[in-house]
Formats: C-alpha cells, structure tokens, sequence
C-alpha cells in the first residue's frame, strides 16, 4: 500500500478512530464506563438518545452542506411538539396529529426556504430570529404548562417495542443517504454547496434546491418531534434549548465541512455516537454537567480547526 | 453643518417607517411619554449602545460578532463575584471590578480576533461557539446561582443620578463618544471600512487586514465585557443568562441605524440612533401589555423584518444602479 493511499484510508476512516479511541480512553481512565453496570444506561442511549442526536444532526448536516446553519431546530422542535400534543389531547387521534405535525414542519421549513433562497437573507438570521417566534408561539400556546394526556394509543404505537426509535431513525437515515448519494436532487445539493454560482450557471435551479432541502428538513424535525414527545410522554414550549448547538457540534465532528458541498449522513451518525461517547464519559469521569456547554462550544472550535488541518493533509495527498 | 446634513440623509427610509410604530405606541402605550418612562428608555437604551458600538464596528468589517451575550454573562458574573468579596468597596476595588469584566472580554474577544482574523474560521461559527463558551463559563462559574444583593457604592456607578439624569447614560456618553471619535477619526477606523468595502483592495493598498479584524474583535470583546459589568451594577443582579438576547437586540440596533450587512457602510452615528429605537420598542410592547411571550414573538418578527426589509432596499438600490450603467451604454 503506498503511503497516498494509507493517508486516504486514515483520513476516511479517522472519526472512527477517534471515537474507538475515546472509548478505550474512558474505559481505562474510569471504572465504570466499561462494565456491567454501565450496560443498562448504554442500551438506554442507543434506543432512547441516539436516535434523536442522529436525526437532528442529519437535518444539520443538510443544511451545513448546503453552506448554512439551522439554528431554528430546537424551537421547531419545541413548536411542533405542543402543536401535535395539543391536537392529541383534544383528539386522541394519533394519525391526526401526526399529520399535523408534518404539515406543521412542512409550513416552518418552507417559510425557512424562501427566506433563505428568494430573500437571501444569511440562514443565521433567519433561523436564529425564528428561533425565538417559534419557541415564543409554543409559550403562547400552552402559557408554560406541559400537556400529558396523549389518549391511550400513542405512545403504544411508538413505545410496544424498545427498537422502534433506533429502526425508525435507521429508515430515515438510509432514505437520506439514498437520496444524497444517488439522486439528482443529491448531486444538486453538493453542487449548490460547492459553489452556488457555477451551480447556476450549470443550469441547476439553485433556489429551488434550497427550498427543497429546508422542505425535507422539516419534515424531519416534525417527525423528530413526535418521536420525541412519544418518548418523553410531555410536550412543553421549553423543550430542546440546547439541540441546535449538540447538532451543529455533532455533525462538524462527523467531518462535515463548513465550506459547504461535502458532508455525508454518516459522518451525521458517527458524529453524534462520538458527542454521546463523550456526554456519557464526562459524567463517569465526575464532570458536573454545567461544563457540557462549555465542552460543546470546545469541541466545534476544535473540529473547525482540525477540519483545516486534515484538509492541508489531503490537498498534500492530492 | 453640511457634514450633519449628509449623514441625516444617509439613514435609511426605515426610520420612518420605526417614527410611525412609535406614534403607535405614544397614543396606544399608557405613560410612554412620562418623564419616568423616558429617563427609563434612555438607561435600558445606555446598555445596548455600548454593546452595540462592539457589533457596529463588526458589522462594518462585513463581519458579525454573536458572541456578546455570552461574554456580557460570563464577564458580569465574573466581576460580581469580585466585588462581593468587599463589605464597603472603594474606588480601586470597583474600578478594578470594571477591569476585571473589560479583561474577560479582552480574552474572548482576543480569541474570536486571532481564530477569525489571523486564521480565517467562518466568523459565525467561531462567534457562536465563544457565544456558548460563555454562557457555559457564567454557569460553571458560579454553579448556575444568581448573585444579587451589591455595595451601594458599586451599584451607584449605575444607578443613581446626576443632574437628573441615570448616571448609566452618562457612562455610555462617554464611552460612545469615545467610539465616535475612533470610528470617525483615526485611521484605524477607516481601516475598518475600508475592510468592510473589500477585503482585498484594502489588503493591497496596504492595510494590515488581520491586524484591524483582530482589533474589532478585540473592542468588541472589551465593550460586552464592560456592558457586562455596568448591566450588573444596573440591575443589582448577576445570572448566568443574564445578557442572553443581547447580541440580537445590538444586531437590530445597528441595522435600523443603517449599518448594512454588505459591509462598509453605515456608522456609529447611526446607531445610536437604532439603539434608541430598539429600547423604545421593547419598552412601547412591555407598556402596552403584551406578555413576555408574545414579546418574544414580536421581537423575532420585528428584527427578521428589519433585516429582510434592508436586504431588499440594497438588492434594489443595486439593481437601479446597473440599470443605470447599462443605459449609459447605449448612449
């Protein structure tokens, strides 16, 4: 094997390296991340956490390739989950609201859509000052109180078995790789990413591309959403504060570049077992948890300045 | 005069449109004309000029700094941790207070400047991550507890009165002035401009183009971490999301002003004047009886539209200017 080709093979597979190293650096340095007594909380992150990590970060990773941010997904998140709760309340119907629900994300996506691509306002601002009309709606909406009663089928059809969260999320994840990797719509989004300009030139409807992306953003944050309050069994306006900043982090740890036009839904995927990795060590290691933000913030300087190191690495590669 | 005059007519037709929601709120809003109530705009407005003059020199350099609210925390509760340590404080220990927050805003904003200017990181992403940085900071600082309860002395700096007017106001004259004089008057702050304008033409006519980002940043950091501290002397408490929204209110104070995202245009001068508008429009929603949520709400819409309504008036400015040149081509 010649050395390019060791460097390429590094370089694809590094993040799973850094993510097996993380775990045998916990496992030596505590003693209770690697043990029976640890299994129980694992399982419960894979079924339980893990799944909404990944899909929020591929949400992430769609917009960040793109060359935008979402800053809107944890008030969307918050939003939607009060809307489908309430419709479930009054209902007890849980198709209806997850109906609801979708046409809800599908309403905040495209608004996002056109803000960004026919506005062209930067998708910081939009999403950011989206961010406080969304979460102020919820507060509007329930005045800060939580809804429980969600009628006796719902959670049963999400909850009957442990595994429905972690196959779910691995149906979405696949349909979203599919539809970046082997699609026209796909090849669209890198070359949007890329370069937006050559990418219109070349004939690609670029605002359309945009709309489009934010669409299926929405969508997924709406199902995220009813996954989400399935699993909790409350919907509250002030749920989800801190998504925006753990998705951005994972998928920048994953390996998606800021620059825009690369990024794939399984570096979403590694990304988020490593930031959980991570969360779940910090706790055995005796961190209190008021420095996982501080941690978070830590960790997206350093992926974007290791993003720019391992790009020196490949362009001398090249 | 005719200086005056010039930059009067280059703030933007959206002061006018602001003129006519606060002639809403001066016959819909009960006590909005109230000499209490003006005195109470004018000191909620001294806080957001000071911060504001951080992000207007950013905003400038085409740049943006969202990193300000975090820091307006962390330092806060950086410098009350301070001055509670003293019974009666004297004037070294709150002048010393007032440099300890400069003094963590000089870290954050020296760090933003060198990642951002020295190194070329996407700006959103580096502020924002300080931005959590700091908010994660004001937590761990002081495990998530709010401290209130300050030395008259210390909370006199803010909060009291001189020739009948909050002495807050009167710390941010100073300092504004002082911004003025930078922005307008030395070479510095035409470097900034001419930053803002083109990176590369500056750049090629000579101007230290990671030298004046990383002294923006560096301003910016010390002006959020000094509003810190004044924001709690002001309000007699200290949490750790003390200052969160901060750094948006600052963003729509300087694009009312006229500052625009498309770099080098726009000043100080005006944002005064946003900033002064900006408390007016909270204060006008508080009085009129909204609740903090629809408040929220509101502000979100408020500030999306002002953006959106200044990235139209450019892209149309633009598009007049090219028609412009195209018909002197076929002359």
């Amino acid at each position: 094997m010649t050395n390019a080709k060791f460097r390429n093979l590094f370089m694809k597979y590094s993040r799973l390296l850094v993510m097996i190293l993380l775990v045998v650096f916990f496992a030596a340095a505590t003693k209770t991340f690697w043990g029976p007594d640890n299994w129980g909380n694992v399982s419960n992150i894979v079924l339980q956490q893990a799944p909404f990590t990944i899909l929020l970060a591929i949400c992430m990773t769609l917009v960040i390739v793109l060359k935008g941010f979402d800053l809107s997904i944890g008030s969307a998140v918050a939003l939607i989950s009060c809307v489908a709760g309430m419709v479930l309340n009054k209902t007890y119907n849980p198709w209806l609201a997850i109906l609801a629900a979708l046409i809800l994300g599908a309403v905040i996506g495209i608004a996002n859509g056109i803000l960004v691509a026919y506005v062209e306002v930067p998708t910081f601002i939009v999403t950011f000052s989206m961010q406080w009309i969304l979460r102020g709606i919820a507060m509007v909406l329930l005045g800060g109180k939580q809804i429980y009663d969600f009628g006796p089928t719902f959670r049963n059809i999400f909850t009957s078995s442990r595994y429905t969260f972690l196959i779910l999320m691995a149906v979405i994840a696949i349909l979203m790789a599919l539809l970046l990797s082997k699609t026209v719509f796909g090849r669209e989004v890198y070359a949007t990413g890329t370069n937006q300009d050559a990418a219109r030139m070349s004939g690609i409807r670029v605002k359309r591309v945009y709309i489009m992306a934010f669409l299926i953003n929405g969508l997924i944050i709406a199902f995220t959403s009813v996954l989400y309050i399935a699993n909790l069994g409350t919907a509250e306006p002030i749920i989800g504060e801190n998504f925006p900043m753990t998705a951005i982090a994972a998928t920048l740890v994953g390996g998606t570049a800021v620059s825009g036009g690369s990024g794939k839904v399984s570096n979403a995927v590694i990304g988020s077992l490593i930031m959980l990795v991570l969360t779940n060590g910090m706790i055995h290691l005796g961190v209190p948890s008021e420095w996982q933000q501080v941690m978070i913030g830590a960790i997206i300087v350093l992926s974007v300045v290791a993003e720019r190191g391992m790009q020196k690495i490949s362009v001398e590669t090249v | 005069m005719q200086q005056v005059k010039e930059k009067l007519k280059n703030i933007p037709g959206l002061i006018w449109g602001v003129l006519v929601i606060i002639l809403v709120f001066i016959f819909f809003a009960k006590g909005f004309t109230k000499y209490q109530n003006i005195l109470n705009i004018l000191s909620n407005t001294a806080i957001l000029l000071i911060i504001s003059c951080g992000m207007t020199m950013a905003i400038l350099s085409k740049e943006i700094d969202i990193s300000i609210g975090g820091v307006m925390s962390f330092a806060g509760l950086g410098g009350a941790l301070f001055i509670t340590r003293f019974e009666n404080p004297g004037i070294p220990a709150i002048i010393l207070t007032f440099a300890i927050g400069t003094g963590i805003g000089l870290c954050f904003g020296l760090f933003n400047g060198v990642l951002i200017g020295k190194y070329k990181y996407n700006y959103w992403l580096i502020t924002f991550a300080t931005m959590s940085i700091g908010y994660g900071a004001a937590q761990v600082i002081n495990g998530g507890n709010v401290v209130s309860g300050f030395p008259k002395a210390f909370r006199n700096v803010a909060d009291s009165k001189f020739l009948g007017i909050p002495t807050v106001v009167w710390v941010a004259l100073v300092i504004v002035m002082i911004m003025l004089f930078i922005t307008y008057k030395t070479r510095f702050g035409m470097h900034i401009y001419a930053v803002g304008d083109s990176e590369q033409c500056a750049s090629q006519s000579g101007i230290n183009v990671k030298k004046t980002r990383i002294l923006i940043y560096m301003l910016a950091g010390m002006l959020s971490g000094f509003g810190g501290v004044l924001l709690v002397a002001k309000t007699n408490s200290a949490g750790p999301v003390a200052a969160s929204g901060y750094e948006w209110n600052a963003i729509a104070a300087t694009i009312i002003g006229g500052t625009s995202f498309e770099g080098g245009k726009g000043g100080l001068a005006g944002t005064i004047i946003g900033a002064l508008v900006m408390s007016m429009i909270i204060n006008g929603l508080q009085l009129m009886g909204f609740s903090n949520y629809w408040q929220q709400v509101y502000k979100g819409a408020f500030i999306l539209l002002i953006i959106v309504v200044d990235v139209i008036s450019r892209r149309k400015k633009k598009k007049a200017a090219l028609r412009r040149v195209y018909k002197y081509d076929e002359c």
